[in-house]
């Protein structure tokens, strides 16, 4: 089951790329692949995105309950987090740990499985139209509070906080998945009876054209201003 | 739309508390035994904390908002503690940084089992309560008015100032005095909006607050009038937080509470400094 994948970011306007606190991990061999969006308010939230996709990458296919994976993503971010003496509003922000939202995809032989908490998002695409979205499904439904995984927290919450959703895959579906801010574009874009395929392909070629493509959505309103993160997975 | 602005570093947004410190704020507030001086100098504090919080990230503290706390009574001028009594309004890491003190306090918690444990938590302090002399607004809406001046010409697209006036009885100054003090703070301005100005009355008695009306018609007197038109209509944001938390609220509510209590407060403070969450 041969898959390929591309991934790309940008980082909020007017942030720097030292500032963007989504991230992403993709492991074509394996079918898996996760994005991540470190909530803005929390401390040391890139290292926990990081975490997290890198731990669910790193599982073969076939394992993919939270306990198997989310205490590995814990210990990377308490290791990167490091202890002490920090002021004390660090040291408190560290006790409460870091957030994020999440979305996972394994792809293989029988279908697909898709797991997340929160807005993060897996698009299925079947000849260029949208076959399905998870766990968030209309535009509308993007909160200003989304479920968010804790750094801190046991896996049971994360389970208890979780979607997951299986599907079936014909040969050349192809999988998107997107942090929040195009996760949305792509509904509104679908909700308008335009093809948001159709509208983000010709971005997907190379470094340069997604940020351009991005920025200029951004300026007409039509994305809101956040980090960007898509993973593009050709079936 | 106005009161939409993004919060960042480069345009931070600022709260400017004034707070009575009059005599009379030794008095007990309505609903608890404690002097009205302590129960809103606890929730001063308490919202610098959460201000603060809300601004660390892992590399430390970042200016997203710019604070002021003017306190009047026997004197009027800036009240936070040790290194932060500057004439200008100071940015959330210099007050993370200058902690004039750290209190243990106990409260009683649920144990999980049928009873009730206590439980030390520290609470950080920058302002201490003061109960002394009388009760002169108009100085203070004036230097309110410098310090959002000041800062809606530093940043002029930023989210503009609130103003959050806390006080327990009439002004020093006439009517007309404190109603033109206050519509020349009302009247700063940037590209996002007006300067809001937010009254809490606070009160010693156990008589129902009123709380975010949007008409006078269920004020008891001209100077619960006076303060019921000098405060701004609340933003969309404060008036669902407000409605999340109980109140009865409608576009046309004001930012005016009379005869608060404790609680009271403490979710005036939540209510009126609520903005477009930082970026």
């Amino acid at each position: 089951m041969p898959t390929r994948s591309a991934t790309f970011w940008v980082p909020k306007r007017g942030h720097a790329p030292e500032e963007y606190e989504d991230a992403a991990a993709a492991v074509d061999g394996a079918g898996r692949y996760a994005v991540a969006d470190g909530a803005a308010e929390s401390a040391f939230a890139r290292p926990w995105a990081e975490a997290l996709v890198r731990a669910f990458v790193a599982l073969p296919p076939a394992r993919t309950a939270w306990g198997e994976w989310l205490p590995g993503a814990q210990t990377a971010w308490a290791d990167a987090v490091g202890t002490g003496p920090r002021p004390w509003y660090v040291e408190e922000k560290v006790e409460e740990g870091a957030f994020a939202t999440f979305a996972g995809l394994v792809i293989d032989d029988d279908g697909w499985r898709a797991f997340a908490v929160g807005d993060a998002c897996v698009f299925q695409f079947r000849a260029g139209a949208l076959a399905s979205a998870f766990p968030v499904e209309h535009a509308a439904d993007f909160g200003t509070v989304p479920k968010l995984l804790n750094s801190r927290a046991a896996p049971a919450r994360a389970e208890a906080d979780a979607d997951a959703t299986p599907g079936d895959r014909l040969p050349g579906d192809c999988f998107l998945l997107a942090t929040d801010a195009l996760a949305q574009w792509v509904l509104r874009r679908h909700e308008a009876g335009a093809g948001p395929w159709v509208e983000l392909e010709p971005a997907l070629t190379g470094d340069g054209p997604f940020a351009e493509w991005v920025s200029a959505r951004r300026a007409a309103g039509a994305m809101k201003n956040d980090d960007v993160t898509l993973i593009v997975v050709h079936t | 739309m106005p009161y939409s602005a993004e919060i960042n570093r480069a345009q931070p947004t600022s709260f400017v508390f004034l707070v009575d410190q009059s005599g009379s704020m030794g008095d007990p507030i309505g609903g608890t035994g404690r002097r009205k001086s302590e129960a809103v100098a606890d929730a001063i504090n308490r919202l610098l904390h959460a201000l603060v919080r809300r601004s660390t990230k892992g590399d430390g503290v970042r200016d997203y908002f710019h604070i002021g706390v003017i306190g009047y009574g026997a004197k009027v001028g800036p009240a936070l503690g040790g290194k932060l009594t500057p004439e200008q309004l100071v940015p959330i890491s210099a007050v993370a940084d200058n902690v004039l003190r750290v209190e243990e306090r106990t409260k009683k918690v649920d144990d999980g089992m049928g009873g009730v444990a206590s439980m030390t938590a520290k609470m950080q302090v920058w302002f201490e309560p003061v109960a002394d002399g009388s009760t002169p607004m108009c100085a203070a809406l004036e230097q309110a008015r410098q310090r959002v001046a000041a800062f809606a010409a530093r940043y002029p697209h930023a989210h503009p100032p609130i103003v959050l006036n806390i006080t327990d009885g009439e002004a020093d100054d006439p009517e007309a005095a404190v109603e033109a003090a206050a519509g020349a703070v009302r009247a700063v301005a940037t590209t996002d909006g007006n300067v809001l100005l937010f009254n809490l009355h606070v009160s010693c008695s156990n008589w129902n607050p009123v709380s975010y009306p949007d008409s006078d018609a269920a004020l008891p007197d001209k100077y619960a009038r006076l303060l019921y038109r000098t405060s701004s209509v609340l933003t969309p944001r404060a008036v669902t937080l407000a409605g999340a938390k109980g109140y009865r609220v409608s576009a046309a509510s004001r930012g005016f509470v009379f005869n608060g209590d404790a609680v009271t407060v403490s979710e005036f403070l939540d209510i009126g400094t609520q903005v477009p969450p930082p970026r």
